[in-house]
């Protein structure tokens, strides 16, 4: 982390995650990584395939364990606490493959994304409002949505507990590029709320125009950190490919 | 009229063939388990109801009212202590689990009440009798029992389809790591369906009780019984547990009007047919209604 340009932020961050590692039995899947999102920011998570991204947000909301390292929210640890009652604090993930419930309509898996203990702005309706694609979807069984369309689904599933940061695995990944411009007007819609976002984005340029701050990794580490203006396009790419001789030296040393 | 009267019998019977085999059924459709003591837990249900009566000295219907909550918070018990736990060591370990529970039940009900056949007395109306026609009548215990089951069924198909608990099972059942992620704790849920299972296990056992009889082994007959209605309805519908039981149930009755022998023949024979035929049951579906 020392060569990377830390951004100063200002107070408690929203969530914190402080040096985890976590394992995959004997794998170790991310090193001695540290991520912060603060209100009202929104944070891109870049990297290869591999990289350890999904299981950084899993380790964050919950369903996975890291082996060290802790995770805060609002500055309390919530290292400990389950998945399913880090949602009832605000926090969302939407997690990679959208694993939307198949048998469920559309309609239906909005209303069991609400959460009793999190009441808001966003409503059934207001879902509508900023995802026109998903209203016309709602009496369609989940099982029978394109991929774009579920994404926007799952999206809509996990603003329904209103959640105070959102975290969005592979936002555009595989999706027709007509439908990524859609989701990401929505998203702005949402950012405008004042909902913080953590989103992994394989699209350099979408991550680069739509966030605030980003983190690369490269093979369970964070090898690079920044505002959008504080680094470049090169440096973002030679941190997504390992190409950069500093980063090689970096990792090849530990 | 002899063939009308063995009908309404048998649909009566299939009836209490249905209640018992929804339990089954939600279980298998949430949970993925296949519960081979509810049979035997079904009988826990009817021997604590009578013990109630016998040692306690409790009306029957207080007694009945008591065994519910008592099993419900057994089977809730049974889930979360045993079923959660041997879920996570592989398909294979639950069924091998539930299948030593029904030996166990079956031995400790043994060892405790002997072999003795019991029944439930539960005063006139065990043997009260409605006339349908001035040739046929029915027990009222059964027409009860009847009601209570389509009371049931399609209480809970209506409350699977409709309300936000319901729809929170069929997610469950559709993904049960995904539901933790909109803050739903799967367990709780695993706890609840287990719950009801046994609840309506126990009203379908105390009914065998009060129209027949049952003694420790009585569990293996009825899980058989179970079976046959869940696989002839098809797995995932209700209302088709429901329909399964009764051609159980008509199966068994016409063809005892035929040779008594015969009864539990047909009702396996038209199984069978179904297994043959038709494996994915009459109504295949996913609580949708």
């Amino acid at each position: 982390m020392s060569d990377a340009p830390r951004t100063p932020t200002q107070g408690t961050p929203l969530l914190e995650g402080d040096s985890l590692d976590v394992y995959y039995g004997p794998l170790r899947a991310l090193h001695d990584v540290s991520l912060e999102v603060h209100a009202g920011e929104t944070v891109a998570l870049i990297g290869a395939n591999g990289a350890g991204k999904s299981t950084l947000l899993q380790t964050l909301a919950g369903a996975k364990a890291p082996g060290t390292g802790r995770v805060r929210w609002d500055g309390e640890d919530i290292t400990a606490l389950s998945d399913y009652r880090r949602v009832a604090l605000g926090l969302s993930l939407t997690p990679e493959g959208r694993r939307l419930f198949k048998s469920l309509t559309v309609e239906e898996n909005l209303q069991v994304g609400a959460h009793p203990d999190r009441s808001g702005d966003w409503s059934i309706e207001r879902v509508y409002e900023t995802f026109p694609l998903v209203a016309k979807l709602r009496r369609r069984r989940a099982d029978a949505l394109s991929g774009g369309e579920q994404q926007a689904v799952a999206i809509s599933r996990s603003l329904m507990s209103n959640p105070r940061l959102l975290m969005i695995d592979e936002v555009s990944l595989g999706l027709a590029p007509v439908i990524v411009e859609q989701l990401y007007d929505s998203l702005r819609t949402v950012i405008a709320q004042g909902t913080s976002l953590l989103l992994v984005e394989q699209d350099l340029e979408l991550a680069m125009e739509v966030c605030t701050r980003l983190y690369c990794m490269l093979e369970g580490r964070i090898v690079l950190s920044g505002r959008p203006g504080d680094v470049t396009r090169d440096e973002v790419v030679a941190a997504y490919f390992g190409t950069s001789k500093a980063l090689q030296e970096k990792v090849a040393a530990e | 009229m002899r063939w009308l009267d063995a009908v309404i019998h048998g649909i009566l019977l299939g009836g209490a063939y249905a209640l018992f085999a929804a339990g089954l059924s939600l279980m298998f459709g949430v949970m993925r388990i296949v519960n081979l003591a509810h049979g035997a837990l079904a009988v826990v249900g009817a021997y604590l109801c009578s013990e109630g009566i016998r040692r306690l000295g409790l009306p029957a219907a207080v007694a009945i009212v008591l065994a519910l909550p008592i099993m419900a918070a057994f089977g809730y018990a049974l889930q979360r202590l045993l079923f959660d736990r041997t879920a996570k060591s592989g398909e294979f370990a639950t069924p091998l689990v539930t299948f030593a529970l029904s030996i166990i039940i079956a031995n400790v009900l043994l060892a405790a009440f002997t072999s003795d056949v019991r029944s439930i007395p539960v005063g006139d109306i065990g043997t009260a009798s409605l006339d349908i026609t001035s040739t046929t009548s029915v027990g009222w215990v059964s027409v009860i029992v009847f009601v209570l089951a389509v009371g049931i069924l399609g209480g809970v198909q209506l409350f699977l389809s409709r309300t936000q608990p319901g729809r929170i099972i069929r997610a469950t059942a559709d993904d049960q790591s995904t539901v933790r992620l909109v803050g739903v704790n799967n367990h709780q849920v695993f706890g609840a369906v287990t719950a009801f299972a046994v609840l309506t296990a126990t009203i379908a056992g105390i009914s065998t009780g009060i129209q027949s009889s049952f003694d420790p082994n009585s569990g293996v007959t009825l899980l058989l019984f179970a079976f046959e209605a869940v696989v002839i309805g098809g797995l995932g519908s209700l209302w088709g547990t429901l329909v399964g039981g009764v051609l159980l149930g008509v199966s068994q009755t016409v063809a005892a009007e035929i040779d008594p022998q015969y009864a539990l023949l047909a009702g396996h024979g038209v199984f069978l047919v179904f297994l043959l035929f038709r494996p994915r049951g009459l109504f295949p579906g996913t609580w949708q209604g």
